[in-house]
């Protein structure tokens, strides 16, 4: 280990720096520099320790911070040496995570699979010395990440809940589901569109076809097709991303054949508008004024466009039923809508709907998963007051 | 087996990227990044099927002679005019031209601005040029010339000007302008501050040097030369259409949020039940910290902060909390092969 100052200096010191260094005394360097792989990564990154400097908060007391480098090369001279960091003084251990890109063509390119070594050097404010090598470390990925159990054990105890609960109710037991005013209300409304001879106008959002909220808005919306198709009621569909257009325009075909109507689709009954927000809320709400729907059922992925919406059919004096997972929006369809779907609602729309006993398996398995939080929470509560410690080991709390 | 293929290329998907969360190394992360990049390729083709989409629904109006087969000709002529400005005619866009209008301005306010200064030191009275000494009239030069090289650089860089015009006689007759500056600027060093005809005569130089510098620059390429198709995506017609066309529509539409919270606002706080009540007098509170009324607003403050942090929070966290379920519920079902209306099915 080499406890002097030295005299050669990596390529981002200064020549200031070593005339300055000649001058001044240097601190202690710092001890027991070690290096081990970084643990649950993808191979990018290195764990540096060391002890602090003697000079650090005791002896001359004049480290004001550590730099950490980096070498493939152990002999290599210090000029070198790649500056990988700084650390701020005031600890008697430190730790830094040497993390680097995973390209090879990224400036910051971490080499996997080779022997890398540091040395920290103790910087004081005109002079510095540097600590000798590390051990040789290799940065390697790992094929589980361990802070990650936690979610793991829960995601199974969810499956094993749903698995259970579909077993259940293929074996035929009754599973009640607390009723859902806002699906309830639908046939109604598509009753009361047929009646007044006008349009119901569906609205999925601006979700892409990967958002939960816009896959639950696609059952019911083959629930709402199958009914306007039976009781010959138009329907529109306006939408606002291209894959869920074509979704949708498959549901609402689908929903015309399983009411034994498939003539009766019309192409331009589902249709894209824009992907521009505000443009996309111009057509429909154009399309309100004109059309004036009498029922407009909005069931996915919202933003500010809510409210515009909500308010315009209120306007025309439709019927409005809504539903959405986006909790900064459900304050606006309750004040503006008859009917609202709040969060989980909407995935249990379609399970309302269908009541298959699969799927109400998972509703119920969502049910007692609840529960289970429920009870995991106070256990937390306790644990927090009671055991802290062994609480934040458990959920990797730090 | 039509719906087989696509029920296992999302079971298997689905698996992936259950298994990936878990798994740091770099292949997990790679395949990650491949399957994302291909949602993106997926979109882009999906695109096309929306604008036929959107064609296909206009035109059916405008020949079928809809009501309101009016907007839809304009939505088919916005579409077609937007794509017509985005392609790319050879030449200049119109946001280069800008760039170089603009570097053309400063330069001229450069010129202007070094010549009006010698002007000043000469023809105010002694007591009022402290500011405007002989050295820092140098400055003044010396800062006009650098800072017209830089803006030069700007032309150099443009497709503005051909090689041509860089090596023609304005761009020249600029850069001696500014080598001029330079040389004028050393003659002030030299000069008494009180020596009024030295000064004068400086100050004369500094003026006709600067003229045929301005006029150099004036005979430089205007923007009303540029051809308003040119460019591509920064042509004029497209940067005009979408930024003062556009823009301010939707600006508009975001804008009517304000006046739609007001009505919804008076609809949901007519006290017409006890949860309606207990609703308003929660608003009132949280409006009431905003109100300049001392000890009142402290209070309300206060109270404010406790609504939003207990009650408020609470219930947001149940939902979020549902939510959360209702996502890992919805997912598994989907993967599993349970949930089937993304195929169009139940």
């Amino acid at each position: 280990m080499l406890t002097a100052s030295v005299s050669a200096q990596p390529a981002n010191t200064s020549s200031a720096d070593t005339t300055a260094q000649m001058q001044a005394i240097p601190p202690a360097p710092p001890v027991n520099v070690s290096a081990k792989d970084r643990p649950n990564d993808n191979g990018t990154g290195i764990v540096v320790k060391w002890d602090a400097s003697p000079d650090d908060g005791a002896g001359r007391n004049n480290v004001v911070m550590y730099k950490v480098y980096r070498s493939l090369k152990p002999d290599a001279p210090f000029k070198d040496w790649v500056l990988r960091g700084q650390v701020p003084f005031g600890k008697r251990q430190y730790t830094y995570d040497d993390v680097g890109a995973r390209d090879k063509d990224s400036k910051d390119y971490f080499p996997k699979g080779v022997d890398v070594y540091y040395r920290v050097a103790a910087v004081a404010a005109d002079t510095f010395s540097v600590s000798g090598n590390s051990n040789a470390a290799v940065a390697s990925d790992e094929w589980y990440n361990t802070t990650r159990t936690t979610v793991l054990v829960f995601v199974l105890v969810f499956f094993g809940f749903t698995l259970y609960f579909i077993n259940v109710a293929k074996k035929g037991k009754t599973l009640y589901v607390r009723p859902l005013a806002g699906i309830e209300a639908v046939d109604e409304a598509i009753g009361r569109a047929t009646e007044m001879g006008k349009p119901i106008l569906y609205i999925l959002g601006l979700g892409s076809a990967s958002d939960i909220a816009t896959i639950a808005s696609f059952s019911v919306l083959g629930r709402v097709a199958k009914k306007v198709a039976e009781y010959q009621t138009p329907i529109l569909v306006p939408c606002y991303d291209p894959i869920v257009l074509t979704v949708a325009e498959e549901t609402v075909k689908t929903g015309y054949s399983d009411a034994g109507r498939p003539d009766d689709y019309k192409d331009d009954s589902v249709y894209f508008v824009t992907q521009s927000q505000f443009a996309y809320v111009a057509a429909v709400n154009g399309t309100m004024l004109r059309e004036r729907p009498a029922t407009n059922i909005y069931l996915g992925k919202f933003y500010a466009e809510s409210l515009l919406l909500a308010e315009t059919g209120a306007v025309t004096g439709s019927i409005q039923i809504s539903g959405t997972d986006e909790i900064a929006q459900l304050p606006f369809f309750v004040v503006a809508c008859d009917y609202t779907l709040i969060g989980e609602e909407l995935y249990a729309a379609s399970v309302y709907l269908n009541r298959e006993p699969i799927l109400m398996g998972t509703l119920k398995a969502q049910d007692y998963y609840k529960a289970f939080v429920i009870g995991v929470i106070a256990l937390g509560l306790i644990g927090r007051m009671f055991a802290p410690d062994l609480l934040q080991a458990i959920f990797n709390i730090h | 087996m039509r719906r087989q293929i696509p029920l296992l290329l999302v079971f298997v998907s689905g698996v992936f990227m259950v298994i990936q969360y878990f798994v740091p190394s770099a292949f997990a992360e790679r395949a990650y990044e491949f399957l994302i990049d291909w949602t993106i390729i997926i979109g882009i083709f999906a695109l096309a099927l929306g604008i036929w989409s959107l064609v296909r629904v206009s035109y059916n109006k405008i020949r079928t002679g809809h009501p309101d087969a009016m907007y839809s000709a304009i939505t088919l002529a916005g579409l077609g005019l937007m794509i017509f400005f985005g392609f790319e005619f050879p030449g200049v866009s119109y946001k280069e031209a800008m760039r170089v209008t603009q570097a053309k301005d400063y330069i001229q306010s450069e010129f202007s601005g070094a010549r009006d200064a010698a002007a000043r030191r000469v023809f105010l009275p002694e007591s009022e040029t402290l500011s405007l000494r002989p050295d820092s009239i140098k400055t003044i030069l010396t800062m006009a010339a650098d800072s017209v090289a830089h803006w030069v650089d700007i032309f150099k860089t443009s497709h503005w000007f051909s090689g041509a015009d860089l090596e023609g006689t304005n761009l020249a007759a600029i850069m001696t302008t500014t080598e001029q500056f330079k040389s004028i600027s050393s003659q002030y060093t030299s000069v008494s501050p009180s020596d009024s005809m030295a000064l004068a005569g400086l100050a004369g130089r500094v003026s006709e040097v600067s003229q045929q510098g301005i006029a150099a620059v004036d005979s430089l390429k205007n923007l009303s030369d540029v051809y308003p198709l040119t460019g591509g995506l920064e042509n004029y017609w497209f940067i005009h259409f979408f930024d003062d066309v556009m823009i301010p529509i939707q600006a508009t539409m975001f804008s009517l949020l304000a006046f739609f919270i007001a009505s919804a606002a008076y609809r949901a706080f007519r006290a017409r039940s006890l949860l309606s009540t207990v609703l308003l007098l929660a608003a009132f509170i949280v409006m009431a910290r905003l109100l300049p009324m001392g000890p009142v607003t402290i209070g309300a403050n206060k109270l404010t902060q406790w609504i939003l942090l207990v009650p408020n929070l609470a219930a947001k966290r149940a939902i979020v909390i549902g939510v959360g379920l209702g996502i890992v519920a919805t997912s598994l079902k989907v993967v599993l092969g349970i949930e089937r209306s993304y195929m169009g099915r139940d």
